[in-house]
């Protein structure tokens, strides 16, 4: 029990300082603008990684392990270019990707 | 005002709606291993207040079950979580005038609660620090609601809807997109899907989210520097 409290409090606070770093190092003033221009860029390349994490990185396409995902993610980006309604994609997708899993899978 | 403030939270809500498909089953899974991992379900909502961080929080059930120390378990979450350093970086501007809500959305910033904040932006007549104040604990509440049932539940139910939680892999699909269509320029997208490559085809799958986050972040600075495709 004091272990698992000392060991869920330190997880908290090194978590807790990852996330207030940078407002604690810049904490006076904003940093100058050519770093907040690089700064601007970031959410992207956050999401690239995001996405391409979350899909199997692998290539043997025949593989439904492989090809389902990448099937309704393709499918996501399609809806949503079309549509141009989150809801609509993200779920649509979900949906396409569930019964993918349910016919293929 | 006050129906201000109420249509303030309800534009938030809907724009969690997706983490709230993604988080309610990854936390019920969440849930039923932290059970299962030995400890008793009241660490499931003690962890998500605690920690409130998905990848560590898995992490530390593993570490809890391979009896590691304290010590162990702190750098291991530091290095998982280190990506969320960037995340700071790069809502310095947006956060700067915000007041009373600044430090909870500091400790809330979540993959997905960055993903929406960098994304969405309020609707019109929203107040911006109550719009992002209430995303961050939509999100938590999912999170933490999603645990706390797949900890009491533990194996007693089958959750029949498989496949639910790609939502957040669909969320964060629409997200590039959007990204994609603000950025106008492919460094930062290339830069971050080499990262990502690189820790995968030299084997360091585990380390590809955080190693992949902090090259394709770092390079956005050399692209400023260097004015690529400006």
């Amino acid at each position: 029990m004091n272990k698992i409290f000392l060991a869920v409090a330190a997880m908290g606070l090194v978590t807790l300082l990852t996330r207030a770093f940078p407002f604690i190092l810049f904490s006076k003033k904003l940093p100058p603008e050519i770093f907040l221009k690089g700064a601007r860029l970031i959410p992207g390349a956050v999401m690239a990684v995001l996405v391409l994490t979350s899909l199997p990185l692998k290539l043997n396409i025949t593989d439904n392990g492989v090809y389902i995902p990448w099937t309704a993610a393709a499918a996501v980006a399609a809806i949503h270019l079309k549509f141009k309604n989150p809801l609509m994609s993200i779920f649509g997708g979900t949906a396409i990707y569930m019964a993918m899993l349910k016919y293929l899978g | 005002m006050i129906s201000l403030k109420k249509a303030t939270s309800f534009q938030a809500f809907k724009a969690t709606i997706p983490v709230l498909f993604g988080y309610v089953p990854i936390g019920m899974a969440y849930g039923f291993l932290l059970v299962k991992t030995g400890l008793e379900w009241y660490w499931a909502p003690l962890m998500c207040i605690f920690i409130f961080a998905g990848a560590a929080q898995f992490l530390a059930l593993s570490l809890f079950a391979q009896q590691k120390s304290v010590a162990e378990m702190a750098v291991a979450v530091f290095l998982i979580n280190s990506r969320h350093m960037v995340y700071g970086i790069s809502l310095l501007e947006r956060f700067s005038v915000f007041k009373w809500a600044k430090p909870y959305l500091i400790y809330g910033l979540t993959d997905e609660t960055y993903a929406l904040l960098t994304s969405v932006n309020p609707p019109k007549g929203c107040n911006h620090e109550r719009f992002d104040f209430w995303i961050t604990l939509f999100n938590q509440s999912y999170w933490t609601l999603g645990s706390t049932i797949g900890a009491l539940l533990g194996s007693v139910i089958m959750w029949d809807a498989p496949g639910l939680d790609f939502a957040l892999t669909a969320l964060f699909v629409v997200l590039l997109v959007e990204q994609i269509k603000a950025i106008q320029r492919p460094g930062p997208f290339l830069a971050a899907a080499a990262g990502v490559l690189l820790f995968n085809l030299t084997g360091f799958h585990e380390q590809a989210l955080t190693g992949g986050i902090v090259l394709g972040s770092a390079s956005c600075f050399f692209m400023v520097e260097r004015g690529v495709n400006e």
